[in-house]
This record gives C-alpha cells, sequence and structure tokens, in this order.
C-alpha cells in the first residue's frame, strides 16, 4: 500500500499525517476511520456520526479492539458497543461487555493475563525490592 | 560461530534436576522461538544458549549470555499453564540475546533499548502464531492498551529518566520500560513501515555489537523523522490525544494546544476526493 505524506504546521508543532494515496482518487465518504491499523498510542475520539459510519466488518479485530478501548476511556456507552459484544473475537467482546458494564467480574480484562510476561517480572522485581528492604532493615537494627 | 553452536548442540539444553519431563516445553519453546528471532535479527552470537531453571531465584528470568536463568514456576509446564506463555517467556528471555547483550544500553535512562525490546519482540513473535484476523490483538492488549490505561497517573514517569539515587533505581524496572517502551516500538513499526524498521533495527545491532548504545543511537539508524516522534514518546509522561472531525468534506486535526512536545503520528483511511486539511487551535 502507497502512502503520501502530509504534513500539517499545528501551533508550532508539526504534525504528521498519512493517508492511503488511492484515497485522493474516489469520492468523499462520511467514512474515514482515524489511527488506521491502531497500532499509535494515540487515544482517537470519534463523533457519533463517524463512528456509525464505520464498517465494522472491514476492520481488523485489533482495530475493532481499539475501538472499543477508546469508546471505553471515554466512558461511551454508544450502541456501537452492543454490535461488539457479539464479536468473533473474545477480547472483542470481553473489552465490549466491560464498557457497557455488562461484565461486572474482577477479572483482569487482559487477553493473555497469565501470559502477560512484562507484569510478572514487574511483580517479581516488586517482590525482591520489598525483599531486600527488610533485610537492610534488619541489617541496621543490628548494627 | 552460531554454525558451530548447531553443530554441536542442535537441541537447546535445559537442565531442571527431577522436572525433565515437566521442563520439555521450554525446550520445544526455544525450538520454536530462536530461529525465529535469529530471522528477524540476526545469528545468535553465542556459541551455546543454555537454561537453568532455579528453585527460587532474585528474579523471574535473567538473561545471561548463553546462559538463561528462569524460575522453576515460569518455565515449567505444569497445568493449567499454557504452552503460549512460555514460549512468551523464552522469546523475551532471548530477545535480549539481541538487545540487552549483544548490545547493552549505556545507561539506566535507557533501559527501555533493553526491556522495551525483549516486550515487543516477545509480542511480535507470539503474533507470528496467530491466524490472520487476531494479527496484533495480543499486542494491542499488552502493550497499547496497558500503556494507555497506566500512563498518566500520579506515579507515572517519562520511559527515559535520569537515574541518580537508589529508590530512583528501585524503580527501574517498573512498567513503563517494559509496556511504554514496547508499545513505542509497535507505533513505529507500524508507522515506518516493518521493512524499514527491521533494516534500522539490524544496522543498530551490527553497529553497536558487544558494545553499549543509547537511544541517540537507535534513532540514528532510523529515518530522520522517527527522531522527534521517538523523543516526544519516550521523554514524556502521557500519551498525546489527538481529535479528528469530517466536517463539510474537511478533515480537521486538533490536539490539545501545548500539551506535550515532539510530532505525533496517525494514519487514517477513508475515501476522500481530496485531501483537505484545516487547522483548528
Amino acid at each position: 500500500m502507497s502512502h503520501t505524506d502530509l504534513l500539517e504546521d499545528c501551533g508550532g508543532q508539526r504534525m504528521r499525517g498519512e493517508c492511503d494515496a488511492d484515497a485522493h482518487r474516489t469520492k468523499l465518504s462520511r467514512v474515514v476511520f482515524f489511527e488506521r491499523h491502531r497500532r499509535g498510542i494515540l487515544p482517537f475520539p470519534m463523533d457519533a456520526r463517524a463512528l456509525h459510519s464505520l464498517p465494522l466488518d472491514q476492520l481488523t479485530g485489533a482495530e475493532r479492539l481499539t475501538l472499543v478501548f477508546d469508546l471505553r476511556a471515554q466512558q461511551s456507552k454508544d450502541p456501537i458497543l452492543n454490535t461488539l459484544t457479539t464479536d468473533a473475537q473474545p477480547e472483542v467482546v470481553r473489552a465490549a461487555k466491560l464498557a457497557l458494564g455488562l461484565d461486572k467480574s474482577r477479572h483482569r480484562d487482559r487477553a493473555t493475563s497469565r501470559g502477560n510476561l512484562a507484569e510478572r517480572l514487574i511483580d517479581c522485581h516488586a517482590l525482591l525490592r520489598e525483599k531486600l528492604r527488610t533485610v537492610f532493615r534488619d541489617v541496621e537494627a543490628i548494627l | 560461530m552460531p554454525r558451530r553452536w548447531r553443530e554441536a548442540h542442535s537441541h537447546p539444553r535445559h537442565y531442571s534436576r527431577g522436572q525433565s519431563e515437566l521442563g520439555k516445553e521450554a525446550g520445544l519453546a526455544t525450538q520454536s522461538v530462536l530461529p525465529r528471532l535469529e530471522k528477524y535479527t540476526a545469528s545468535l552470537s553465542w556459541d551455546k544458549l543454555d537454561h537453568v531453571a532455579l528453585p527460587q531465584g532474585a528474579f523471574g528470568a535473567v538473561e545471561n549470555p548463553g546462559l538463561i536463568y528462569v524460575s522453576i514456576p515460569w518455565i515449567v509446564l505444569v497445568p493449567p499453564a499454557r504452552p503460549e506463555a512460555i514460549r512468551s517467556l523464552e522469546a523475551h528471555e532471548i530477545g535480549h540475546q539481541w538487545f540487552g547483550n549483544l548490545v547493552t544500553q549505556s545507561t539506566w535512562t535507557d533501559v527501555w533499548l533493553s526491556e522495551g525490546f525483549a516486550t515487543w519482540l516477545s509480542a511480535k513473535m507470539m503474533d507470528e502464531e496467530q491466524p490472520a484476523d487476531r494479527k496484533h490483538i495480543n499486542l494491542v492488549v499488552q502493550s497499547r492498551e496497558a500503556v494507555m490505561t497506566a500512563d498518566g497517573s500520579a506515579t507515572s514517569h517519562p520511559v527515559r529518566r535520569e537515574v541518580r539515587t537508589r529508590p530512583e533505581l528501585d524503580t527501574v524496572y517498573d512498567r513503563t520500560p517494559y509496556q511504554k517502551g514496547g508499545a513505542i516500538l509497535l507505533m513505529l513499526e507500524n508507522w515506518l513501515g516493518e521493512d524499514v524498521f527491521q533494516s534500522g533495527l539490524r544496522k543498530y545491532l551490527v553497529a553497536h555489537a558487544m558494545g553499549n548504545a543509547t537511544t541517540d543511537d537507535l534513532e540514528s539508524v532510523l529515518p530522520a523523522r522517527a527522531k522527534p516522534v521517538m523523543d516526544g514518546m519516550l521523554n514524556t509522561v502521557g500519551v498525546p490525544a489527538v481529535s479528528a472531525g469530517c466536517e463539510e468534506g474537511k478533515l480537521t486535526f486538533t490536539r490539545k494546544a501545548a500539551e506535550r512536545p515532539g510530532n505525533v503520528p496517525y494514519r487514517f483511511a477513508g475515501r476522500l476526493r481530496r485531501a483537505a486539511y484545516a487547522r483548528r487551535m
């Protein structure tokens, strides 16, 4: 897929956008999906019109999931979330239910909680730090 | 050297007294992950790659060059543990053989060059095992969403920060360099393109092999447009919020003024007759 870079100077801070080159050749549609591929760390709020114009069936699972996450971050209860509670991907279903308050479970809403390596490493480091502090306290008490 | 290693050790060795059966999954995981990591980066630089499963260890796993220590509960397959979790762990620790061992960050400030890369590489390797309709879901959940949920709290700090005191050193290995570091790499790969990104990383590994590197060194092997984006993301707490609208055929992107420095990369898809941008302050 080819892309054309577009630069917009925004208040002295340059912003970079990329749009599909092919898109220029066709008629304007209400459907504009921001942050395509949804792998940037950017929350992209969408207004209701844009939201309901989205062809959900043409979005990838990851795109649908981040869409739900962004709606949840906005505390939105948009009806599109109801549609996504029947999504093919379990992570999307779970996130949509959490966003709608339908899933009250205390379980972590991480698709791979057991396999979340980073969390396990961090927990382990925290445990180590705590143990070291105890040791230092004991040593200080002895001294 | 890698060829010699392969000839001598066609199968990675794992030692875990009395738990060899349970440890088999770790061996299989290494065989699954290592060739894919080598294909993405470069051949392994060490003569061997052993694992030792320890009953108890200070850390869950430590990625010594050619000899990875792993706590037993992390590496042996005790039901209901899943083989994927062990493969993910293996991908992380073996990923450090390049990012952390072959090239080591110069200072604590750049610990993300080790942990962020290992986190991202692990998720990337696991993602390769997913069917097409599940691509990037794990990455989104583990990195992007985790960061966007947690970053910006009172205790948040930038990915890169100078460490001057022992208490500060205690928090070097918190979530930020792992998850936000990984998420930034995910974003850069998507934005710059997978081939461009991979090519840059290979140059970085070659240029600094068996040595130290900084974030500047990494930025220097990527396209110039990456630097302002990386600096903004790595040196600032939180994530940028960009709102976009489509009104009367005109696209408007708005970022909260002076919210944070640096460029913001984004992509959009749509059917447009012409690209019309407007500035709204």
